[in-house]
C-alpha cells in the first residue's frame, strides 16, 4: 500500500529525471493514456498540462504551487497587454509580467548571492529572510524553515518562457493562446521544464492547436536522439564526473597541475555530455509526444570562434538573451562603444543566469571579453578568410581551449578553488608524471577521448549513421535500443575507479 | 507513426529488457579480468529503489559547522561543559553520546591523556608550549582536518601559527600558510614511493625531509624557501611569533643560511662542522608578511621541517602520509624521531591511518600485529604523549548501482582498535562516529555534499564535521578530567 501511496508524495531522493527508472515509468503512463486521448486536442493539451504539473510536484514538491501562480499571472497579463488599446497600459502589462518573473528568479534564485554580497562588501551580517515561508506559517499554520530559501527546480526556464511570451504578445508576434490549460501546458511542458530548452511561444504555441503528427523518420530520430542524450549523460558526463572531474575539483591542492588541467578538459566535454545530453532526450521525447523542440546545441566545440560558439552552445538561451536583453539594451544600434557595453551586461547576465555566484558572473565576463577580442581581431587577423585546414584547425583549437579556460569558473565552486586550480597549474604543473596519470586513469582518458572524437567527426558522417539508424525497422531499432541500454548500465553499474596517487 | 505504436514500441523493449533481467546471471558475465557485463536482476529491478544508506541527518543537525566560516567549536564545547556542570555525567551519558561519539581507552590507560590535559590546561598559566602532533594518510592533507581542530584548541588553551610543515611541500602544501621553493630542493618521503638510492632513513618527525644537490647551483641563483601567513587559513593560524628550522648536516662543508623578513636581511647563519640534529630558531615581536631563507655553501642540509608558531601554547602540526598505512615509524631513524619529539615537547600524537589498508588487506592478524609494533615503537621514543588512534573512515564500493562499505572495514577498524586498546592507546571510531555501515554515500549525497565521489574522502565541508566530532571527543574527555580525574 506504501508504494502506491509512494507513486504520488513528493521524495527529494526520487525525482523524475531522465537517467532515472521512475521517470520512465512515468514516461510509460503518460503514453498509454495519450495514445487513447491523442485525437483530442483539448483532452490532450489538458492531460500534459497536468502530467506536467504532477511531474514538476514529483520533482520539486511544492513549488509547483509557483509554477501555477506563474502560469496564472502569465497568463492574464498576456491578456491585459493584447487587449489593451494604449500603448502606456500594454507597457504596464508588460511590465507586470517580467517583474513578476523576474521578481521569483531573484527571489528564490539569487537572495543568497545578493545577501552575501552585501554582507562581504559593507561587511554587514544580514542574513535571509523567507517571508514567504514566513506568510504562509502565519496563515496556514505551515512550519516551513523561513531561514532557507530553496531553489525551485526549473525556475530560470519557466520564468524566462513566460517573459519572452509576454514580450513577443507586446512586439505583436505573438497572439496570447486561448486558455490557460493551454498556457500553462506551454509553461510546464514536462520534457523542457527542468533544463531547456528555452521554448518561444512563438514557436510552440500553433503546435498546441495542430493535429497529432509524426512521421517514422521522425520517430527514429527522436529514438536516436534520447538513446545519444542517455549515452552522453550517463555513459560519459556521469561517469568522468565521478571517477575523475569532482574528486580534483573538490580539492585541487592534493593534486599535480597536469590532474587539475585533464579534470578541466574531462570537465569541458562532461559539460557539454550533461547539458546537451539532457536536452537531446527532452526534445526525442517532446517529438513522441508530437511536439517539436527547437535544437539546443550544435557541436559547439567545432566552432571556429568565441561568437560562433554561442550560436552552437545552449542556442535557445544565446537567442532569448539576444532578443530579449541584447537588443532591448540598444544592441549594436548606438555606436561602437555601446554595442560593446550592450555585449558585456548580456553576458555577464549571462552568466549569472547559469548559477548565483561571481563565479558565473566572471565565466561570463571573460566570455565577453572573448566576444570583444575576437570581434576586433578578425578585422586583423591574417587567417581569418582562410580556407586552408590549418588555418580552420588553429581556428576551432583555439576557440575550444579559450572555452575550456573559461570553465574554470563555471565549475570551481568558490574563488579559492579557482584560485587554487590555477596555483596548481601554474606552479605545479609536474608533467614528469603525465604518462604515469593517464595509464592509472586509462578508462577515463579512454571515455574522454571518445567523447571528443565522437563530437569532432564530420557532420557529414554523423547524419550518415544517423540516417541509417532512422532508416531501419523497428525490429532493428529496440534491439540496438536494449544493446545501448546494456552499455549504459555497464557505465551506471561500473565499479568506482580507486584514487590513485603519483607522488608522495 | 501513431502513439499506440510508439507504445508498442516502448513497451516491447521493456519486454525484452525484463526477459534479459530474469535470465542474466546475477553475478553477471566475467569477459576478462577487467571486465564483468552485468545487468539488473529481477530482484534488484523491484528493489531497485531501496537504498540503505546511513542516516546522517542528527550528525548535521549536531554540528556547529557554518557554511564557509570559521566555525565556533567553542559554543559547542561550552554547551558540552553546561551539560556536564548542570547534571551528573552518568545520568546524561545517553544525550551527551548523541553529541559526540566517544574515545575507547584501555583498561589503565587514561592516565597519559590526563598528563597531556594537564599540560593542556596550564599552557595559559606557564606560558609553555606543547604540540600536538596529527599524523594521517590522504584524507587530512592540505591540514582540512588538523586546521579545525588546531584553530579550536589554540582559541581556547592558547597559541597560534600553522605548526610543522615540510620546507619543500608535495605540490603547493596546506590552506594555513602559503610557501614557495627554488627549483632546487628535492623531497624524500619514508612513505609512499621510497627513493632507494638515498643511503639513510633519517627522515624526521614529519617522516620526510628535502635537501639540495650543492653542485647543481648556481651562482646567482641560491636554493630558498619563502613564506606568508596564508590569508584563507584560520584566524590563530595566521599569527605567529616564533620559527624553527630543524635540519641536519651530514659533512664538513661550509653552509650559510641567511634569513629574510619582508626582504630584509635579518641573520646569517654559518655552519662548518657537520651535525646529526639542530635546530635554529627566530623570534619576531609580530607576525612577519613574508620570511625567507637562502642556502648557501658547498654542503646540502636536510632539512626535517619548519614550525610557526606563537612563543608559547598549543602547537599543532598537520602531518598528511599520501597513500600509508601509519607503518612507517619503524622504517625510520629511531634516534632521529626520539631528539626531534623531545625537542617538540609532544603531548599528544594522533595516528589516523586504515584507509589505504581497507582495499587490499586480506589478513588482519597481520595488520592488528604490525600496528601493534609501529606503536611499540612511537611509544617508545616519544614515551611520555598521549597516543589517539583514529579508525579509517567509511568506504564505498559499488554494487550493481549501489554504493555499499567494503567488506572488509569492519575487519580493518576492529584490527586497528584491538592493536591500539593492546597496546595502552585510545582509539576513536570514525567510521562508527560518521555513521557506520553504509554512511560515506550519505556524506557523498548531503546537500550540499560533505565527501566526494570516490567515496573515500571527505570535502573541505565534511572534513571540518569530521574534525568537529574529533575534537568534541577530546573535549569531552578533557571536561570529564576537570571534573573528576584531577
Amino acid at each position: 500500500m506504501n508504494n502506491f501511496y509512494d507513486i504520488f508524495i513528493f521524495n527529494t531522493e526520487k525525482p523524475l529525471l531522465f537517467t532515472q527508472m521512475y521517470f520512465w515509468i512515468f514516461f510509460g503512463i503518460v503514453l498509454t493514456i495519450y495514445s487513447i486521448i491523442y485525437p483530442s486536442k483539448a483532452a490532450r493539451n489538458g492531460f500534459l498540462f497536468f502530467a506536467s504539473l504532477f511531474f514538476y510536484w514529483k520533482t520539486s514538491g511544492l513549488f509547483f504551487l509557483l509554477l501555477i501562480f506563474s502560469t496564472i499571472a502569465g497568463y492574464f497579463f498576456g491578456l491585459g497587454n493584447y487587449h489593451a488599446k494604449k500603448k502606456s497600459v500594454k507597457k504596464l502589462f508588460l511590465a507586470a509580467s517580467i517583474i513578476v518573473n523576474l521578481g521569483l528568479l531573484s527571489y528564490f534564485k539569487y537572495s543568497y548571492f545578493v545577501t552575501e554580497t552585501i554582507n562581504t562588501w559593507f561587511g554587514t551580517h544580514f542574513e535571509v529572510f523567507n517571508f514567504l515561508a514566513a506568510i504562509s506559517n502565519s496563515i496556514s499554520g505551515s512550519n516551513f524553515d523561513v531561514a532557507v530559501i530553496g531553489l525551485p527546480v526549473g525556475i530560470s526556464f519557466f520564468t524566462f518562457q513566460t517573459i519572452s511570451y509576454a514580450i513577443d504578445i507586446y512586439r505583436e508576434k505573438v497572439k496570447p493562446v486561448r486558455n490557460i490549460i493551454d498556457f500553462g501546458f506551454y509553461v510546464s511542458f514536462f520534457p523542457q521544464l527542468v533544463a531547456g530548452p528555452i521554448v518561444r511561444a512563438s514557436e510552440f504555441v500553433p503546435q498546441l492547436y495542430k493535429r497529432y503528427n509524426l512521421s517514422y523518420a521522425e520517430f527514429g530520430y527522436a529514438l536516436f536522439l534520447i538513446l545519444n542524450g542517455l549515452v552522453k549523460k550517463i555513459f560519459i558526463g556521469d561517469y568522468l564526473a565521478v571517477n575523475f572531474i569532482d574528486r580534483i575539483f573538490a580539492n585541487p591542492l592534493s593534486y599535480s597541475g597536469f590532474e587539475n588541467i585533464s579534470a578541466l578538459y574531462a570537465y569541458s566535454l562532461q559539460v557539454y555530455c550533461d547539458f546537451s545530453g539532457y536536452t537531446d532526450i527532452a526534445i526525442g521525447i517532446a517529438l513522441f509526444l508530437g511536439f517539436r523542440l527547437p535544437k539546443n546545441f550544435n557541436s559547439p566545440y567545432k566552432a571556429d570562434n568565441v561568437g560562433n560558439f554561442w550560436k552552437r552552445w545552449h542556442i535557445s538561451l544565446s537567442s532569448w538573451l539576444k532578443d530579449y536583453l541584447y537588443i532591448p539594451l540598444g544592441g549594436n544600434r548606438n555606436g561602437q562603444f555601446r554595442t560593446n557595453v550592450n555585449l558585456m551586461i548580456t553576458m555577464l547576465l549571462g552568466g549569472l543566469w547559469h548559477g548565483a555566484s561571481w563565479e558565473f558572473v566572471i565565466w561570463g565576463g571573460i566570455n565577453g571579453i572573448g566576444l570583444l577580442t575576437y570581434k576586433y581581431w578578425k578585422r586583423i587577423s591574417p587567417y581569418e578568410h582562410s580556407k586552408h585546414w590549418l588555418a580552420h584547425f588553429w581556428k576551432v583549437f583555439l576557440t575550444f581551449n579559450f572555452i575550456t579556460f573559461t570553465r574554470i569558473w563555471f565549475r570551481s565552486e568558490s574563488m579559492l578553488q579557482a584560485n587554487q586550480f590555477l596555483t596548481q597549474v601554474w606552479k605545479s604543473l609536474d608533467l614528469s608524471m603525465a604518462s604515469d596519470v593517464v595509464i592509472s586513469y586509462y578508462k577515463v582518458f579512454l571515455v574522454m577521448l571518445l567523447g571528443y572524437v565522437v563530437h569532432w567527426l564530420p557532420s557529414g558522417f554523423k547524419n550518415t549513421y544517423r540516417n541509417w539508424f532512422i532508416n531501419t525497422s523497428i525490429g532493428i531499432k529496440i534491439i540496438i535500443t536494449i544493446v545501448v541500454i546494456f552499455i549504459i548500465y555497464q557505465a551506471w553499474s561500473s565499479d568506482i575507479v580507486p584514487f590513485i596517487y603519483f607522488q608522495f | 507513426m501513431k502513439p499506440y505504436q510508439i507504445l508498442l514500441f516502448f513497451t516491447s523493449t521493456v519486454i525484452v529488457l525484463f526477459t534479459i533481467s530474469l535470465i542474466f546471471p546475477e553475478n553477471g558475465i566475467k569477459i576478462s579480468e577487467d571486465i564483468n557485463l552485468k545487468f539488473l536482476s529481477f530482484n534488484e529491478l523491484i528493489n531497485s529503489d531501496k537504498k540503505n544508506y546511513a542516516d546522517i541527518s542528527n550528525i548535521i543537525e549536531n554540528s556547529g559547522v557554518q557554511k564557509d566560516s570559521e566555525v565556533d567549536t567553542l559554543a559547542i564545547i561550552s554547551a558540552l561543559n553546561d551539560l556536564i556542570a548542570v547534571n551528573t555525567i552518568k545520568a546524561n551519558a545517553d544525550s551527551l553520546k548523541r553529541i559526540t561519539h566517544l574515545i575507547e581507552f584501555p583498561a589503565h590507560g587514561k592516565k597519559k591523556f590526563y598528563r597531556f590535559f594537564s599540560k593542556l590546561e596550564n599552557l595559559r598559566k606557564t606560558k609553555s608550549t606543547m604540540r600536538i602532533l596529527h599524523y594521517g594518510d590522504s584524507q587530512i592533507e592540505t591540514d582540512r582536518m588538523t586546521g579545525y581542530i588546531r584553530n579550536s584548541l589554540q582559541k581556547r588553551f592558547g597559541g597560534s601559527g600553522p605548526g610543522m610543515i615540510p620546507p619543500v611541500p608535495l605540490f603547493n602544501g596546506k590552506m594555513s600558510i602559503r610557501q614557495e621553493n627554488s627549483n632546487h630542493w628535492n623531497r624524500y618521503t619514508g612513505f609512499g614511493i621510497i627513493d632507494s638510492t638515498r643511503a639513510h632513513n633519517r627522515y624526521g618527525a614529519l617522516i620526510s625531509y628535502c635537501s639540495y644537490n650543492p653542485l647543481s647551483t648556481e651562482k646567482n641563483s641560491s636554493p630558498s624557501l619563502q613564506f606568508r601567513p596564508s590569508t584563507i587559513a584560520y584566524t590563530t593560524a595566521r599569527n605567529f611569533n616564533t620559527i624553527s628550522l630543524y635540519m641536519a648536516k651530514s659533512d664538513a662543508g661550509y653552509l650559510s643560511i641567511k634569513s629574510f623578513v619582508n626582504d630584509s636581511l635579518a641573520e646569517v647563519k654559518t655552519l662548518k662542522e657537520s651535525v646529526d640534529y639542530y635546530k635554529i630558531n627566530w623570534n619576531f615581536n609580530q607576525t612577519p608578511n613574508k620570511f625567507s631563507l637562502e642556502f648557501e655553501g658547498q654542503s646540502s642540509p636536510e632539512l626535517y621541517g619548519i614550525s610557526f608558531d606563537n612563543s608559547w601554547g598549543l602547537a599543532m602540526d598537520n602531518i598528511p602520509l599520501r597513500g600509508s598505512a601509519g607503518l612507517v615509524f619503524s622504517k625510520s631513524d629511531t634516534l632521529l624521531l626520539r631528539k626531534m619529539y623531545d625537542d617538540m615537547n609532544v603531548g599528544l600524537i594522533i595516528l589516523q591511518f586504515g584507509g589505504n589498508v581497507v582495499p587490499y588487506m586480506k589478513n588482519f592478524k597481520h595488520y592488528e600485529g604490525i600496528l601493534k609494533r609501529e606503536l611499540k615503537v612511537l611509544k617508545s621514543v616519544c614515551p611520555d604523549a598521549a597516543i589517539l588512534v583514529v579508525g579509517p573512515s567509511d568506504m564505498s564500493i559499488k554494487e550493481k548501482g549501489q554504493y555499499v562499505s567494503y567488506p572488509s572495514l569492519e575487519k580493518v577498524r576492529n584490527a586497528i582498535r584491538n592493536a591500539s586498546l593492546d597496546s595502552g592507546c585510545a582509539f576513536w571510531d570514525m567510521y562508527e562516529a560518521m555513521g557506520g555501515k553504509n554512511s560515506m554515500p550519505s556524506w557523498v549525497f548531503a546537500d550540499p555534499p560533505l565527501a566526494i565521489s570516490d567515496f573515500v574522502h571527505f570535502n573541505s565541508k565534511g572534513a571540518k564535521i569530521i574534525a568537529e566530532m574529533m575534537c568534541n571527543a577530546i573535549m569531552y574527555e578533557y571536561n570529564l578530567w576537570e571534573l573528576e580525574g584531577k
